[in-house]
């Protein structure tokens, strides 16, 4: 408990990268809290077709399907600023110019992905 | 090398693991869904299936815990809050540890 003290958001002035940053641990917390959406799937597919028809049937409410989106984008955002933070991890991005385009190619990726994601489930595309 | 260190090296190395997992998953997701119920209870009980859940399971648990332990770490000082957040966390990942293996009983039985 004697480890220091993280700056104080309220009076810490807001930057691309450090938005950026806590974008990532945001979405890091999400996703690990989405973990459950997979143990309900899992579940449902162990109690038998029509607990599994119900679940699925879940996911047509407008809030639940939201909330599915927003967590989709949160784990393709994790997973491409996980990335980032390994190549920084290893010498690599460093500069304040390549971090801030990286961090922008993350949050692209998270996007273009997350639509590409929904609209193959629905069989759009 | 000290213990946080320790950790925070076996974080990264989960990390690196987890990568091509979670687009796996995402693969699967994309594939279960074109796919019926019995279509679905085949693939999943196969032994591959079984051997990639409790992998994910097990690394996923461990970079989960380290990240959001280390938050709590960062952001909550007070020390009864403090204790009140490393109980809900090891309770939450308990509880998944848990559902994961009941999921992959009543799958297998």
């Amino acid at each position: 408990m004697n480890s220091p003290l993280s700056p104080h958001l309220q009076i810490y002035r807001w930057q691309t990268t450090s938005l950026l940053s806590i974008l990532h641990r945001i979405s890091g917390v999400v996703s690990s809290l989405g973990s459950v959406v997979i143990i309900i799937y899992l579940l449902s597919i162990g109690l038998g077709e029509d607990t599994f028809n119900f679940v699925i049937s879940l996911s047509d409410n407008l809030l639940i399907r939201t909330l599915l989106i927003g967590l989709t984008f949160c784990t393709f955002f994790y997973l491409a600023s996980s990335a980032r933070h390994l190549l920084w991890d290893y010498g690599y991005c460093l500069d304040l110019n390549v971090a801030k385009m990286t961090g922008w190619a993350a949050l692209s990726f998270a996007v273009f992905f997350t639509i590409f994601f929904w609209l193959k489930l629905y069989g759009v595309i | 090398m000290t213990s946080a260190h320790r950790i925070w090296k076996l974080h990264k190395y989960s990390s690196i693991a987890l990568i091509p997992l979670i687009i796996y998953l995402l693969i699967i997701i994309l594939r279960f869904s074109s796919l019926s119920y019995e279509q679905i209870l085949i693939e999943i009980s196969g032994a591959w299936s079984i051997f990639f859940i409790l992998i994910f399971t097990i690394l996923g648990i461990f970079h989960m815990n380290t990240g959001i332990n280390e938050i709590i770490d960062d952001y909550i000082h007070d020390p009864k809050i403090y204790k009140i957040f490393k109980f809900l966390i090891s309770s939450f990942f308990t509880g998944i540890s848990l559902f994961v293996c009941l999921s992959i009983l009543m799958i297998l039985l």
